[in-house]
């Protein structure tokens, strides 16, 4: 019987010493600054262009080479980083769920079908769900998508990978050679960075890494106001856009807004109409006559009464975007819309081609913006509303919310800052 | 009661060393295989002739070497695809035969894994010239399954990858590689079927160029394709450059470029644009699995001539060519130093359809 509780003991304790390597807890760094990263390149490589950059990249912070320069490990590993997806959050949003198995609804041939699975791990950001020290609350903003990183000089690297399911540095040495950016840059203790990587030249190959010092932890915002700011981070525009049937948003872009509210009394089942808000009727905002810039003014806007957001005592709804039907029914909340245009040719008919406008609608759903395929759907012209409903104490509150909109060639990226979820809010 | 603790012993410690994160397989260049590459050659009849080839070059010493080496084995089959049977191999001379296997052998341990994403990624073989791996680079237009393992070398699709010896890996080949030619000029020069463009070419003041770096894609008709359109040698001697507009010859030439046919199927082109500017027009190319790759010479509009069904053009863009409609490769995929050269079925450009009117 001894030897038995013995050999019990034994390989209990064998058991135990055998187990998993459990996490070590993170030290906690000293004056830390704070870096998200994304992957704006969305142009997949054809056979004429095979020297562009695959849209699919590493982030590597601190890089150790090799003799021959080629990077082999580095204090920071951003791997699979895919292109971002349209629409992202002040803190991770994919936090806790599978990475892998992408799987996006497209409109083929007349019908919403879900496409092919995609069967590698694919992060849509840095440090997206990683396991990371991050930053928490800076001037009422949740800023949890953000990772520390020690302040002060920092070697970024970007490097081209395969798509598929090995680590970096299990890549091979000719993998690891793919760099595309390689810079060294500066963070400040307690500032919040936004790292980029953006298509300078498609044509030529050429590529930039944007870095934006975010200033709206520094800047007073009101709680009862919704702020939406563009910047245009395209590149010039790829000889494509001239000959093509792709779109490609303009040098200098007009951008008008409105905020539509529907009418109750004449909307039924089959058919919708909105008001303008009054004084929000198609105004002009601004004409953006450059590109990346890193200084990001913003455009005030009302948060309506709450009241405005429930009907009949229910909340209200979103666009059921992109399935719009009845057509351009945008669902019941208030919403924002803008129109782009081409300041270089203001006189535009956006029946015409090429096209001179391009309308984005403020009513989607940020539950499931992120699902709809963005080269076979019309979830482009759409972003989540700007008004965000959170269920805070079992009741549905709308809060306002601090808005980057980014133009990318084709697309608008909208980053989404949230405030206040620590307060019911007063609206 | 004894046997139980044992049980719930064991199952406990496979249990916990179940439970481990394992880390992912590593992509290691080391080849793993026991045998040496020579010995799987030679052991194997279907590389019976390839490894007469090396015996008949002294390469077989080579490859008994540590290595490692990547050895691209054209097997017999791809000989006789290649259109060479084991007389014809016999009476090549020795020295030519050993430039065309040493290209067949790249100094280096090359796994499938190994390569990266792209197409026409460059190794550099035995024989100092450049050889092109390309994988397919998934995306939405990505029509092979990129699940399977696929790889195209010089355009040639691979049969079997990572065949793992303990000096290297060998990669069987469905055709003999061609030996590149010394410049697209010196290839376009050496072929007689190419002598009515070469001419073309010559008068457009065009030619000359085809020896510098490039690299160039050269679409070029040959002969017969002149001779079906009736034009002739002296036809083309006729041909007044004044009269005519650039694109006529000056779009078969496309630079800096250099693809493989199969590379429309590894990166495949996108439908918002699936075309190559020239200065002067476009050429808009279709590529699908049945009916292989064809291409036409376009204008810049010609998603608005797509768009219109009625007259002058009824929908057709393809407006230079003889039947308006694409046209495809004949003799596809010869590689020199500075580019490739692929034979194409018909005149892109009709001289008459490209002619000033004053």
């Amino acid at each position: 019987m001894k030897i038995y509780k013995l050999s019990f003991l034994l390989l209990s304790f064998m058991a135990f010493i055998a187990g998993c390597k459990k996490y070590a807890i993170i030290p906690s760094l000293k004056d830390p600054a704070y870096i998200r990263v994304f992957n704006d390149l969305n142009n997949p490589v054809d056979v004429f262009h095979s020297q562009q950059a695959a849209p699919f990249l590493t982030f590597l912070m601190d890089p150790k080479t090799d003799g021959a320069g080629i990077p082999n490990d580095a204090a920071v590993i951003g791997d699979a980083l895919g292109t971002r997806q349209l629409f992202s959050l002040s803190y991770p949003i994919n936090e806790a769920n599978s990475s892998t198995g992408d799987q996006l609804i497209g409109y083929v041939n007349g019908s919403y079908i879900l496409e092919p699975p995609v069967l590698y791990p694919v992060n849509h950001e840095y440090p997206g769900n990683a396991p990371v020290l991050s930053a928490s609350f800076i001037n009422g903003f949740d800023l949890s998508a953000w990772a520390q990183a020690p302040s002060g000089k920092h070697r970024i690297m970007f490097v081209v990978r395969p798509q598929n399911a090995v680590g970096f540095k299990d890549l091979s040495t000719a993998q690891r050679g793919n760099i595309l950016l390689d810079t060294t840059v500066n963070f400040e203790k307690g500032e919040v960075y936004t790292l980029e990587v953006t298509s300078r030249d498609l044509d030529n190959n050429k590529y930039g890494l944007y870095i934006r010092q975010e200033q709206f932890i520094h800047q007073s915002f009101q709680a009862d106001k919704v702020y939406v700011g563009f910047t245009n981070l395209s590149g010039k525009t790829p000889i494509a856009g001239q000959y093509g049937s792709g779109f490609f948003f303009w040098d200098k872009i007009n951008i008008n807004y409105s905020y539509n509210i529907l009418n109750d009394a004449i909307s039924n089942a089959t058919y919708f109409s909105y008001n303008p808000y009054p004084g929000y009727d198609n105004n002009y905002y601004t004409t953006l006559n450059t590109k990346m810039d890193t200084d990001i003014p913003y455009l005030t806007l009302p948060l309506l009464p709450e009241s405005s957001f429930f009907y009949q005592a229910l909340i209200r709804t979103y666009s059921p975007v992109p399935l719009s039907n009845p057509a351009n029914y945008q669902g019941s909340l208030p919403y924002f819309s803008f129109v782009l245009s081409n300041a270089d040719s203001p006189v535009s008919n956006p029946n015409t081609f090429p096209v001179e406008t391009f309308r984005l609608d403020c009513s989607a759903d940020p539950n499931t913006i992120n699902n709809y395929d963005t080269r076979n759907s019309s979830v482009t012209n759409y972003t989540p509303n700007l008004n965000l409903v959170v269920n805070t104490g079992n009741t549905y509150h709308v809060y306002g919310t601090l808005n980057i909109m980014e133009i990318v060639y084709d697309r608008v990226y909208l980053m989404q800052v949230q405030r206040g979820f620590n307060e019911i809010p007063k609206n | 009661m004894k046997n139980s603790y044992l049980l719930i012993a064991g199952v406990l410690l496979l249990g916990m060393q179940a439970a481990c994160v394992k880390e992912p397989e590593a992509i290691s260049s080391q080849a793993t295989g026991s045998r040496p590459l020579l010995t799987i050659l030679k052991n194997n009849f279907s590389y019976s002739m390839f490894y007469t080839a090396l015996e008949r070059t002294g390469l077989d010493k080579t490859l008994e070497g540590k290595g490692p080496f990547t050895v691209l084995a054209p097997d017999n089959d791809a000989f006789t695809l290649s259109g060479i049977n084991a007389d014809s191999l016999s009476r090549i001379d020795t020295a030519t035969l050993k430039k065309i296997i040493s290209y067949h052998i790249i100094p280096a341990s090359i796994s499938y894994a190994s390569i990266p994403q792209t197409i026409d990624f460059a190794y550099k073989s035995l024989a100092g010239q450049l050889v092109y791996f390309s994988v397919p680079i998934p995306g939405p237009q990505q029509t092979q399954y990129v699940g399977n393992q696929i790889l195209h070398i010089n355009g040639v699709t691979v049969n079997k990858l990572d065949i793992a010896a303990s000096n290297g890996y060998i990669m069987d080949l469905s055709k003999v590689l061609n030996y590149p030619a010394a410049s697209v000029k010196a290839y376009l020069e050496s072929t007689p079927q190419y002598s009515y463009f070469v001419q073309a070419l010559k008068q457009f003041g065009l030619f000359n160029m085809l020896d510098k770096p490039g690299p160039f894609v050269v679409l070029a008709p040959t002969n017969n394709d002149f001779i079906q359109n009736g034009i002739d040698q002296a036809a083309i001697a006729n041909l007044d450059t004044l009269t005519y507009k650039k694109f006529l010859f000056s779009a078969d030439i496309l630079s800096p470029q250099l693809f493989f046919l199969s590379d429309f199927f590894d990166a495949p082109l996108q439908p918002t644009f699936p075309a190559y500017v020239t200065p002067d027009v476009l050429l808009l190319f279709t590529a699908d699995r049945y009916n292989g790759v064809s291409y036409g010479v376009v204008p810049y509009n010609y998603i608005a001539i797509q768009a219109n069904p009625f007259p002058p053009d009824y929908g057709d863009p393809y407006l230079y060519d003889a039947t308006y409609a694409p046209i495809g490769f004949s003799d596809p995929d010869h590689l020199a130093v500075n580019g490739v050269v692929h034979g194409t079925s018909d005149l892109p450009v009709l001289p008459d359809s490209a002619k000033i009117h004053r």
